[in-house]
């Protein structure tokens, strides 16, 4: 049964909508809350590849579907059949689009279209029994095929973008140390020479300047 | 000048009144000390005969009046003198003139004090050191300025020259005055302009006061001058103070009751504060009980009063100002990366534009590139006028994610409803039911709101309004010890989805209980399920309890009439929730974002104590309607149910404080629950809801030339966005005591010393917080007095800063307000908590409002047109003698009307407007008014009506009172005339004395 539903978009992963009394009675619901924020983020980075795709994580599934740069996420048990998680979003996202659709690009404040939750509320429920006959008659349908859809694990997703953004952090700090390498080099170069000829430039000066008296006095 | 004037020019004055002058010149005795002024030669001529017989020269001095004062042989003289002798009579007044000098000073000065002629209230006291009047010369300037007022009108110029007449009458009135509180002058002759009967004092000694009327000015000198001799003095030295340095006011105790300040203007906004500092937000919104920082602690400890603000952040602007609102966008809100201070009209920009500098913490920030604007050569950003965060002292902004835990959930209203027998017998469920039933199209959020109902006796009956049935569901859980839901959903549901089943619910709900009898309340269980039931969502939890909570955990026990317990230092125990699980149960409230509402219909003890520490907690609010029943309380609740559910609410809100270096926030005061050191957690907000807090210096000498203030809340709005609140405001630094005074906010004090004094009350003996309010009073104008004690000879007055002339009355008015006042007998426990629970939230000007009621005379209006009514509405000092037993009033508190009829008001007025006669004795407890076809009755309550529209946050239950009828007419009305004695309380005047006596020791 579905536990999550957010709704955001894709381009700056600000959040649009979201299910309501999501995470009722569950207590890791927040953990979970935090993962699909990541994933938007990183969907916003252009990480992503399939517009449709399911991540595991924990006990649960993360399903989503990205349309007219909205992403439609929701997150079931592993035990509920995938294409009514497809339909559920599929669902969802006809009806966002058809009440928010010309609003979406301009949508400035974080959700903007939280009025979407009655919608999502309701919905919800015709999903939550996977046996009631409607739902029966869906699973049947062979018409919408969810067989292609992509597995991954949300490590793996979510890792892809923290190792890439480690290789460029690193290469960032490997910069500026070879800057500040070079820099100490130079200095250390230059104090080389100042140690190896300042006494002989010492006793030769002070040589000159004996002489230079000498000359001055007698 | 003055002197040469009145010498050289007898001719003006002398012309009809030389008469007089001699009369004044009577006075001279005094004036021996006026001397320098006078002219010696006449004075001399003139005051033997004064000295002789000054008072009965009075008779004399009118003497002018040949008629009167046969001994005058001084009299004929004086109009001899008319021509010539006149310039010397005058100048004898030249001593005189001082007086006038007060006068024209004077007036203003008392202004604020009085109504009425001032001058007079000076006069009456006898001014008892006369010495002062060596001051004198100040007058002199005024002198020239005055002439014009004094100059009698032609008329009485007539009457000197028929020296015998005229004179004579005026006299009596005026030694009236003096005396008189409110009877006094304004009888006085016509021909005295208004202005004399401040001479009047002289009254006993002189009465010859007529010689007024001829207006010379040398005449009046004389009056003035004789008698009041040092008083008069003072008091222009000191008004003139004031008007100098716009400092002390003065008193003579005792005396002019009628000259007390008072503040019949109610509350007054330290506007003026905007024009020094433009940026600042309006002082509805914020206001510092001086609106000056001291710079040292020793300065904060010579300032005994406290130093703090007060906030209301959602305050309702009158002209339907709308708050900007800016939406940063991908930039963030912009905020000093330190002390998280928001952008605002004080922050300054660097490095041409690159860098801004936080105002509060001196931080340089980096300004996002989003947000970059040029400089101008003054450093002012171009764009400064299309960005109202850096123009306006009040923003809104949009909040980003990163400021919101959870998406913003829907408005939800829970309602809890006692059903139990005393609720359905006081009609209170239908009353209940229909009001909610009417505001279901006004409730905010649409279309999200949600909306649930749980009805309790001895068990707990759950309702289940799925939007599918047709009919709701009741559901009975009798287990109160482990209290659950019978439903996973549905108790809590969409209003548009469900609207019909809410509906359904609505309408038999009265009938549903309608046969109840059970008298047990298992409030304890019921607020566990409401928690259970609202946890995920958060929202207004309304209970309507109308008995003690008998059931369960959290069960009450009657305790309020343990008599005993008054006067001992276990006294407060009574006024502290008594059950821990109140407090628990709020801060799981709090913690869940659920505000909670009482409503307490009780007429038996109920125990708001410990009922209201939930709204305490919560951010609530406390309703106390006792021994409600439907027929007169009705409209009461109706409306203000209605106001509760329908105003704008601000949810899930937080509320933060900052303020520059070495200054910091300690306490607070108001409905709250406090989750770190300086957060405020309010599960809901509106703009009846005000927050007082006290601040302290950090540091013992502060460096900085300004503080600032930045109020900052952080809520959810009724549709759904997320919005930042923010108030800036600056204070400049001062290191003088005297510019705090002239900088108080009596508003702000008087409601901040409110609250703490409520608060106190919850652990110390009444008796001894209304000692610490007045100790704080006595010792803040003792201070006040050392300032000028030297400079000044303020011999027997008391003196304090023009900003907090009503402060000794409102501080009197604290002590005799519902919640402090007397003892056990006088006002029922219930009654004091409610009233402490209201005084903790209230707006300033609410609770100014609610301690000094308004008075005002109506019957006089109500023939007036109606268009020209609310003019003519005078607000009337709080005192028995105001009320004429010939009238009808109005007091109206903010929370009652009370109307008062006067024994001698003509029937046919009563019956026009109650629609029934005196005659029969009817039981006026139980009146209502309505309005009947007759003008009075329409004017009456279009008078009523506008009183509640100016504010609509409670409406004021009507009850009528008869003159004399005890003992309603003494809780009611007299018990709210503050300025009055009462069993163990002391009048305004009392007070004064008191006050003042404390200060000089």
């Amino acid at each position: 049964m579905v536990k999550l539903t957010m709704i955001a978009r894709v381009t700056d992963g600000l959040p649009l909508a979201e299910g309501l009394d999501d995470g009722r009675d569950q207590k890791d619901a927040d953990f979970y809350k935090q993962q699909a924020k990541l994933l938007f983020k990183n969907l916003s980075k252009g990480h992503h590849e399939a517009s449709r795709m399911s991540i595991e994580t924990g006990p649960y599934y993360f399903h989503y579907i990205i349309e007219g740069r909205v992403c439609y996420l929701t997150m079931c048990d592993r035990s509920y059949p995938k294409k009514l998680a497809f339909q559920y979003l599929e669902d969802l996202k006809n009806e966002f689009e058809r009440v928010n659709g010309n609003q979406i690009e301009t949508a400035a404040r974080p959700y903007a279209f939280i009025k979407f939750d009655t919608f999502i509320q309701k919905t919800k429920k015709l999903y939550l029994d996977t046996r009631t006959q409607r739902n029966l008659a869906k699973l049947n349908d062979e018409l919408y095929e969810v067989h292609q859809i992509m597995t991954r694990n949300v490590q793996e997703v979510l890792g892809v973008g923290e190792k890439l953004d480690q290789v460029s952090e690193m290469s960032s700090r490997l910069t500026s140390d070879t800057r500040i390498y070079a820099h100490k080099a130079k200095d250390l170069n230059r104090q080389a020479l100042i140690r190896k000829y300042a006494p002989v430039a010492i006793v030769i000066g002070v040589v000159l300047m004996l002489f230079w008296l000498k000359n001055k006095i007698w | 000048m003055q002197p040469p004037l009145g010498n050289e020019r007898p001719p003006p004055p002398g012309r009809p009144v030389s008469a007089f002058v001699p009369g004044a010149a009577v006075p001279p005795p005094p004036f021996a000390a006026g001397g320098p002024f006078a002219r010696p030669p006449q004075s001399g001529a003139t005051a033997p005969a004064f000295g002789a017989a000054p008072p009965a020269a009075m008779g004399g001095f009118r003497g002018p009046p040949p008629s009167q004062g046969g001994p005058f042989g001084a009299g004929p003289p004086p109009q001899g003198p008319f021509t010539t002798s006149a310039p010397p009579s005058q100048g004898p007044f030249a001593s005189a003139p001082p007086s006038q000098g007060l006068f024209a000073s004077a007036p203003p000065s008392q202004g604020p004090f009085a109504t009425a002629p001032p001058s007079q209230s000076p006069f009456t006291s006898p001014p008892p050191s006369q010495v002062p009047f060596a001051a004198g010369p100040p007058p002199t300037g005024p002198f020239a300025a005055t002439p014009a007022p004094f100059r009698p009108p032609p008329s009485s110029l007539a009457q000197p020259q028929s020296p015998t007449g005229g004179a004579l009458p005026p006299p009596p009135t005026y030694a009236r005055p003096t005396q008189g509180y409110y009877t006094g002058a304004p009888p006085a002759n016509p021909q005295f302009p208004m202005s004399r009967p401040a001479f009047q004092q002289p009254v006993q000694t002189m009465p010859p006061p007529p010689m007024g009327p001829a207006a010379t000015f040398g005449n009046q000198a004389a009056y003035a001058g004789p008698p009041v001799g040092g008083t008069l003095q003072s008091l222009v030295e000191d008004f003139q103070s004031l008007a100098l340095s716009s400092a002390p006011g003065s008193l003579d105790p005792g005396v002019d009751v009628k000259g007390l300040p008072r503040p019949l203007d109610g509350d007054e906004e330290p506007v003026k504060l905007m024009e020094a500092y433009p940026l600042n937000c309006h002082p509805r919104y914020f206001r510092l009980t001086t609106h000056v920082i001291p710079a040292s602690q020793s300065l904060v400890s010579r300032w005994h009063l406290p130093l703090g603000a007060v906030v209301h952040p959602l305050a309702e602007s009158p002209d339907g100002e709308e708050v900007p609102v800016i939406n940063f966008g991908s930039a963030g809100v912009i905020r000093c990366r330190r002390c998280r201070t928001y952008i605002n009209p004080y922050a300054t920009f660097a490095d041409s534009g690159r860098k801004w500098r936080c105002n509060l913490c001196t931080l340089l920030n980096d300004v996002p590139g989003e947000y970059f604007c040029a400089l101008d050569a003054s450093g002012r950003r171009y764009d400064i006028d299309q960005r109202p965060e850096l123009s306006k002292g009040t923003v809104e902004f949009v909040a980003p994610t990163e400021y919101m835990v959870r998406p913003p959930m829907p408005p939800s209203y829970f309602f809890l409803i006692d059903v139990s027998v005393s609720a359905v017998r006081s009609g209170l469920l239908q009353v209940v039911a229909k009001t909610i039933k009417s505001c279901l199209d006004e409730l905010p959020g649409f279309p999200r709101t949600q909306i649930g109902f749980l009805t309790f006796d001895s068990t707990l009956h759950f309702h289940n309004f799925k939007s599918s049935l047709s009919q709701p569901q009741m559901m009975v859980v009798a287990d109160l010890d482990d209290v659950f839901l019978p439903l996973p959903d549905d108790l809590l549901v969409n209003l548009v989805d469900s609207r019909h089943v809410v509906e359904s619910f609505l309408d038999s709900l009265p009938n549903m209980f309608h046969d109840n009898v059970n008298v047990e309340s298992a409030l304890g269980p019921a607020l566990k399920a409401a928690f259970m039931v609202m946890s995920q969502i958060g929202g207004k939890l309304l209970v309507f309890q109308s008995t003690l909570p008998s059931l369960g955990i959290g069960r009450l026990r009657l305790r309020g009439d343990d008599v005993r317990a008054y006067g001992t230092d276990k006294e407060h125990t009574l006024r502290v929730p008594e059950d821990p699980f109140y407090k628990q149960m709020a801060a799981e409230f709090t913690k869940n974002q659920i505000a909670v509402d009482i409503f307490s219909f009780s007429e038996k003890y109920s125990d708001i104590a410990s009922l209201g520490s939930l709204a305490k907690y919560t951010g609530g609010q406390v309703y106390h309607y006792p021994s409600f029943q439907a027929p007169t309380h009705g409209d009461k609740l109706k409306l203000e149910l209605n106001r509760d559910l329908t105003r704008e609410t601000a949810w899930e809100s937080v509320m933060r404080i900052r303020c520059g270096k070495g200054v910091r926030f300690t306490t607070y005061h108001g409905h709250f629950m406090l989750r770190s050191t300086d957060l405020l957690a309010l599960p809901a907000v509106d703009s009846d809801k005000a927050f007082a807090m006290q601040l302290s210096l950090e540091e013992t000498l502060m460096t900085t030339q300004t503080v600032y203030f930045q109020v900052a809340l952080l809520y959810t709005s009724s549709s759904g966005e997320r919005r930042i609140r923010v108030h800036t405001a600056a204070a400049p630094v001062v290191t003088d005591l005297s510019e705090m005074y002239c900088q108080a906010d009596t508003g702000a004090i008087v409601s901040l010393l409110g609250r703490i004094a409520v608060e106190n009350s919850l652990s110390d003996k009444l008796d001894s917080v209304r000692q610490q309010l007045q100790l704080k009073l006595v010792r803040s104008l003792k201070e006040y007095r050392n300032l000028y004690v030297v400079q000044h000879r303020i011999g027997g007055r008391l003196i304090f800063p023009e900003s907090l002339r009503f402060l000794p009355l409102y501080i009197l008015a604290i002590c005799k307000s519902l919640a402090l006042r007397g003892g056990y007998a006088d006002v029922s426990l219930d009654e004091r908590c409610a009233a402490g629970f209201s005084m903790m939230i209230l707006p300033v000007n609410r609770l100014l409002n609610f301690i000094y009621p308004s008075l005002y005379r109506v019957d006089e209006v109500l023939t007036m047109e109606p268009n020209k009514i609310d003019a003519s509405l005078k607000r009337l000092p709080l005192t028995f003698q105001c009320l004429d037993t010939g009238g009808l009033y109005l007091l109206d508190d903010g929370f009652t009307f009370l109307v008062w009829l006067g024994r001698m008001l003509p029937p046919e007025l009563v019956n026009n407007i109650l629609g029934l006669s005196l005659a029969n004795f009817p039981d006026l407890s139980k009146i209502q008014l309505r309005e009947s076809d007759n003008e009075l009755s329409r004017n009456f309550m279009k008078i009523l009506r506008t009183l509640r529209e100016k504010d609509p946050s409670y409406h004021q239950l009507c009850r009528v009172v008869r003159q004399g009828e005890q003992p309603r007419e003494g809780y009611l009305l007299l018990s709210n005339l503050v300025e009055d004695q009462m069993a163990g309380t002391s009048s305004y005047v009392d007070w004064i004395l008191q006050i003042h006596r404390q200060t000089q020791s």
